[in-house]
């Protein structure tokens, strides 16, 4: 996978007082472009409720460099930044851009496996190890080990 | 915001309660987990965390220019808990703001944040600037 990313437009129930994108909504459109970035490595919302598999964050890291406003076209892109071999933990950094290219925001999440039975994490069953490394590495791509 | 009958009854509450103190201000709301803010895992939706810490931010309306959030455990339907705000400093530019979920004793999350206020006529206001005006502001009432 060379590259994923997501293009929208900042809608109404976007903005905020100051009449700009709502921080909590960078935080909304990066989960819809993971979402769909696991859909597209055959892990989608049917795929995770058979194997009661749902991902977890530990923690969202936000960065806001420009602001944005109604109307204006963004795209996200995604890349993985971090991961176990055993895909259990994983770390995605998001980045917001306008439509002259520049960064308008940035979002690093660190998360994991949760099975959604036992209430515990886990790893990712095997046959989804491949699409997960597939996807687009930051230049600063590490796996992790356990600690 | 997208909490609008949350924030309308934070607004209306709000005028029943003390004023906040403008040295270490610590806003605290009791809330509790309804359905719109789960995900498919059936616990409060991260998004939604910083969707409450903007409520508890309604009396600045600060801009934010950064917020962390770290996850420990899950708040799910109808558990009540508890947010904190603290503003524990400021530079030049920006206010610095810690955000903590609390389940009775508990720290089920916890965040940071930095935030500017901001003026159409001036720009970035800086903090000092603010307190300033804040302070003046009280001793004339």
């Amino acid at each position: 996978m060379r590259e994923f990313s997501l293009s929208f437009e900042v809608r109404w129930a976007d903005l905020d007082a100051n009449r700009h994108m709502r921080h909590s909504a960078y935080n909304d459109y990066a989960a819809h472009l993971r979402v769909k970035l696991l859909k597209a490595i055959n892990l989608d919302l049917a795929t995770m409720a058979e194997l009661n598999l749902g991902p977890v964050l530990f923690r969202e890291e936000t960065i806001f460099l420009r602001e944005m406003g109604l109307g204006e076209t963004i795209s996200v892109d995604i890349k993985l930044q971090k991961a176990r071999r055993d895909g259990s933990r994983w770390t995605f950094v998001h980045v917001f851009h306008k439509e002259n290219g520049k960064d308008a925001a940035r979002i690093t999440v660190d998360g994991a496996w949760m099975d959604l039975q036992k209430r515990k994490l886990t790893a990712l069953p095997e046959q989804f190890l491949p699409g997960l490394f597939d996807i687009p590495h930051t230049e600063d791509f590490c796996f992790e080990d356990k600690t | 915001m997208s909490l609008i009958f949350r924030m309308f009854w934070l607004l209306l509450s709000s005028r029943f309660k003390p004023r906040l103190p403008h040295i270490k201000p610590v806003n605290e709301l009791n809330m509790m987990v309804l359905p719109n803010d789960l995900d498919i895992n059936l616990h409060m939706n991260n998004g939604r965390y910083l969707t409450i810490c903007d409520l508890s931010r309604v009396d600045m309306f600060p801009i934010i220019t950064e917020h962390t959030m770290k996850y420990k455990k899950a708040l799910k339907l109808f558990q009540k808990y508890t947010v904190t705000m603290t503003v524990t400093g400021w530079d030049e530019r920006s206010f610095d703001m810690v955000h903590t979920f609390h389940v009775g004793d508990r720290v089920v999350a916890e965040g940071t944040s930095k935030g500017v206020i901001y003026s159409k006529k001036d720009g970035i206001i800086s903090p000092e600037q603010v307190m300033e005006t804040v302070e003046r502001y009280l001793n004339q009432q």
